[in-house]
């Protein structure tokens, strides 16, 4: 699995591509309010979720982990869950 | 002269009814209709280049319609100051050969929900025009042995809600005092939509005009109809559920928009739980809702009070003032 970093600046990479182009020039902390300051619908927070699995090569039915974006309010836990995502996949590819 | 300069009071904690919500189980929601909502969501998908499959999202939507005895639903009203909740059975039977029970099966789990928790919720029992006569005398029976307090309708299943087989319904609902809730506009692609436009009330709303009609989802679909149909008929209503369907700003406009019409006395707040589960929880959608600079702070409190629960009450009060002396 690839390092700490790295999965982080993937997830941010794939949230910025998701912000609507007025919030583009908003600095992304962990604290950041995906809704109110990134303009993420929950759609678009799927869609995040769903294009994790094409880039890190992984299918989220198979982790058995109910993604829920409604429990996705800030950055911090967009990643949480992203990073709970990988470890179950990668626990099973081991398995 | 006193100051009259308003000093910033401690705001008291806002009533709220839920006027409109259904039990989260596929025992009253078929599973061909939750996956005829989810292929538009696949097309959305698709349109980005993501392969989403409708398997895949029904069952993120299906972990979500757990709840048959309303226990989380109670829960998150708890937490959302939410005080009652009004339970709208739309009879998919006829329509939808998926059912997993018959709509009398359906009416009967929803009275042992009001029985499960006293005092929090009404429901209005809905029956397809079409299933006759046995049809009639299930609604009346609801409304007579249940205790339930409405008509609702879904008219996408495939009849107008003027259609003449609904009088007897209204005749009933006339004689008890009882409210009619009835879907406006699109709905899941399982069903047809040609019987959606809220126009279609009009002439059995001007036949029964002292029975309520409610439009549902009247702040997103065909809004210029309700708001019309609100202004100028005066037992036409409508609730604003299914706001959550828009984007973050969408929901603020369409609020706002229904909110500064002139016709707050008409309006009824409504989350349409279980629908939106993956998009918030009943604390996030009333906060949403009623929060400073949010889209009701062109209003009154009075007004606000109407919308949040005064409305919906004094429509329910109808029914008990048969029985004063």
């Amino acid at each position: 699995m690839d390092s700490d970093a790295n999965i982080d600046e993937k997830l941010l990479s794939l949230i910025s591509e998701a912000v609507r182009s007025k919030f583009k020039k908003t600095k992304i902390t962990p604290e950041t309010n995906l809704r109110t300051g990134l303009g993420l619908d929950s759609l678009a927070l799927l869609a995040v979720v769903f294009r994790l699995e094409q880039v890190f090569g992984i299918d989220i039915a198979k982790t058995n982990y109910t993604v829920n974006p409604a429990e996705m309010q800030t950055v911090g836990d967009a990643i949480r869950v992203a990073k709970e995502l990988l470890q179950r996949a990668e626990a099973l590819k081991n398995a | 002269m006193p100051d009259l300069e308003t000093e910033e009071q401690e705001q008291p904690e806002v009533r709220v009814i839920d006027a409109h919500s259904h039990i989260a189980s596929v025992e009253h929601i078929p599973k061909s209709f939750i996956e005829g909502a989810v292929a538009n969501m696949v097309a959305a998908f698709e349109a980005q280049g993501l392969p989403v499959t409708s398997r895949k999202l029904t069952d993120m939507f299906l972990q979500k319609m757990q709840d048959p005895l309303c226990d989380e639903l109670v829960a998150e009203m708890d937490a959302a100051g939410v005080e009652k909740t009004v339970l709208l059975v739309a009879d998919f039977t006829f329509a939808l050969k998926d059912c997993a029970l018959s709509i009398e099966e359906s009416l009967q789990k929803h009275r042992a929900v009001l029985e499960r928790h006293p005092g929090r919720f009404e429901v209005f029992g809905g029956v397809d025009p079409r299933w006759g006569k046995d049809g009639l005398a299930l609604f009346e029976r609801s409304v007579v042995e249940y205790g339930f307090r409405g008509l609702k309708l879904y008219p996408p299943c495939g009849y107008s809600p003027s259609d003449r087989a609904l009088f007897p319904f209204y005749e009933i609902c006339a004689q008890h005092r009882i409210p009619v809730l009835m879907h406006t506009g699109p709905t899941s692609a399982a069903l047809s939509f040609s019987t959606s436009n809220p126009w279609l009330v009009d002439e059995a709303a001007h036949t029964f005009p002292s029975v309520n009609f409610i439009l549902a989802h009247g702040s997103v679909n065909f809004t210029e109809e309700c708001a019309m149909m609100c202004r100028f008929r005066p037992n036409v209503f409508l609730d604003v559920s299914a706001f959550q369907t828009l984007s973050q700003l969408g929901m603020e406009v369409a609020l706002k928009r229904t909110f500064t019409q002139g016709i707050n006395h008409k309006v009824l707040f409504g989350t349409d739980w279980p629908v939106f589960r993956m998009q918030g929880d009943q604390k996030t959608f009333v906060e949403f809702a009623t929060a400073e600079g949010g889209p009701m702070d062109d209003l009154n409190d009075a007004e606000k009070e109407l919308i949040l629960h005064g409305n919906i009450e004094r429509i329910l009060a109808k029914r008990d003032k048969t029985n004063s002396p």
